[in-house]
């Protein structure tokens, strides 16, 4: 019985001790470690634009003649009257399964200094409002989150770092309409590489871009350094 | 025989035309360099007209508050003359305009409208195509009513105050809708409207109050041009660093860790040394 004691005793500490070092190993590599996000996703200068160089099509318009005369282009004419602005149906929900992401999307435009608005909690996406919306046949739908916040804590969009090529994205509108995409590339770029005419593009082909921020976190040079930029074709 | 009032108006809007012109060149291709962009619209109520530019037909049968859609002129210095339809070249004149500038790179709208006084008249006026903000979308408003000067209101509040003819003004503003309407300058009844007018994010939206007050025919005609639009400078995605330092489990779990090496050390150390005894 007393053997039996002095046994257990004899591999409880031992056991302790090295359960002990691997715990402060670990932890102590996430905590000391250069905190970083998305660090296992490859830095990319470009943001992926899956469209490619569209090929040129000949334009048979008038307008593409530079010789035209005055009397050569073919005037058309419409009515001048005020008319209604087009109806908008904006994205209301983002579900990404293989990586366990379901968030509410939210209407946002800018900030005042000049960045995409975003939602407060980075458990929301915001959409940005003058962008393509899903049903629109040109452009980046843009979606963007914060990855944490200070009120809020970390959010679930660290999890997009995990997003491979091939998954499925949905995206349902206020219609109740589902438009899926197929990711096509996730990529980390440096903020001072960010393109803001190729990220929010207005025309090309029709793209989801999920936006949150990665890369190293540092506080003296205003938290991120990088932008984990996912695309996504329409499938 | 142009007024002072009316000739001074025609060289300010050259003047700009020239302006916008330069500001855009370093931006437009080849192929703008040597043409502009020319709209035309007709404000003239109750006629319908050819549209004759250097003695040639631009064109016909141009209907009384229609708008064309911009087309690629050579640069260069046009005599328009409108003449009632099918009046030929040589027709009695409606209204003309001699020597107007059109410069390489601008964009020109030709309004054939009324001035204050009930006559028609032909206003180059140069558009301005210059970069916007993202977010933002630019107004302009034109006087080419017969009417008295008038303030131009968005969502009932004045926006432009006394607005002559053929007077312009401009604005930048946050896209969206606004319920415009127009009042004699200082009143609050409206004379035109309210209409809902869409102020698209990166477009430039011009609203001309047109037709005669006298005869009862105030209206406004709009005229959108796009392609100015901006996009946000970056997507600021995270504030905390939360994310990055992997929670206060971690903090927890170092603790933890640290509290067992310290315990099994000193149990350890203590037993070797009672074994040792």
């Amino acid at each position: 019985m007393t053997l039996g004691t002095a046994r257990r005793g004899g591999w409880l500490w031992p056991a302790v001790l090295v359960v002990s070092a691997l715990l402060l190993a670990v932890a102590g590599h996430q905590l000391f470690a250069p905190r970083s996000v998305a660090a296992d996703v490859p830095v990319s200068t470009t943001v992926e634009d899956p469209a490619g160089t569209p090929s040129a099509t000949p334009s048979p318009s008038a307008s593409s003649s530079p010789t035209a005369r005055a009397s050569g282009p073919r005037w058309t004419t419409r009515p001048a009257a005020p008319r209604p602005a087009p109806e908008v149906v904006p994205p209301e929900r983002l579900v990404a399964r293989s990586v366990g992401l379901d968030l509410p999307v939210v209407a946002e435009g800018v900030d005042d200094r000049g960045q995409m608005a975003l939602p407060e909690r980075p458990t929301e996406l915001g959409w940005y409002r003058f962008g393509p919306t899903p049903a629109d046949r040109r452009g980046a739908v843009v979606l963007a989150g914060h990855v944490d916040s200070e009120r809020y804590g970390a959010g679930p969009l660290e999890r997009a770092a995990g997003l491979e090529k091939g998954d499925r994205i949905e995206v349902r509108d206020r219609a109740g309409r589902t438009t899926t995409y197929a990711v096509v590339a996730v990529q980390r770029i440096r903020k001072a590489d960010f393109s803001p005419d190729d990220v929010f593009s207005r025309s090309g082909k029709p793209v989801l871009r999920l936006i949150t921020c990665g890369g190293p976190y540092e506080p003296g040079r205003g938290g991120y350094q990088d932008n984990l930029v996912v695309t996504a074709k329409r499938r | 025989m142009p007024t002072p009032a009316r000739s001074r108006l025609i060289r300010g809007s050259l003047a700009l035309a020239v302006t916008s012109g330069a500001l855009l060149l370093p931006a437009t291709s080849a192929q703008a360099a040597d043409t502009a962009t020319v709209s035309i619209l007709h404000a003239v109520p109750g006629a319908t007209v050819d549209v004759y530019a250097n003695g040639e037909e631009l064109l016909s049968d141009f209907e009384p508050g229609t708008l064309t859609d911009p087309q690629q002129l050579p640069a260069g210095t046009y005599d328009l003359k409108v003449v009632a339809a099918g009046d030929g070249a040589d027709g009695d004149a409606v209204a003309e305009l001699d020597d107007a500038e059109v410069p390489a790179g601008a964009n020109v709208t030709v309004v054939a409208h009324l001035n204050a006084s009930g006559d028609p008249r032909l206003t180059a006026y140069a558009n301005d195509t210059s970069g916007l903000d993202a977010g933002q979308a630019r107004l302009i408003v034109r006087h080419d009513a017969a009417a008295p000067a008038v303030d131009v209101r968005a969502n009932e509040e004045v926006a432009f105050s006394g607005l002559e003819n053929p007077d312009e003004d401009s604005a930048d503003l946050d896209a969206g809708t606004i319920s415009a309407d127009v009042v004699l300058a200082g009143e609050s009844d409206p004379v035109i409207g309210p209409a809902d007018v869409d102020l698209k994010e990166g477009m430039t939206t011009i609203v001309y109050a047109w037709g005669s007050a006298e005869d009862d025919n105030l209206d406004l005609a709009v005229q959108t041009i796009s392609g100015m639009g901006g996009n946000p400078g970056g997507v600021p995605g995270g504030s905390g660093g939360q994310a990055a330092m992997s929670s206060p489990l971690a903090l927890g779990a170092f603790g933890l860790g640290l509290v067992g090496l310290v315990l099994a050390g000193t149990r350890m150390a203590a037993r070797t040394r009672t074994a040792r005894v």
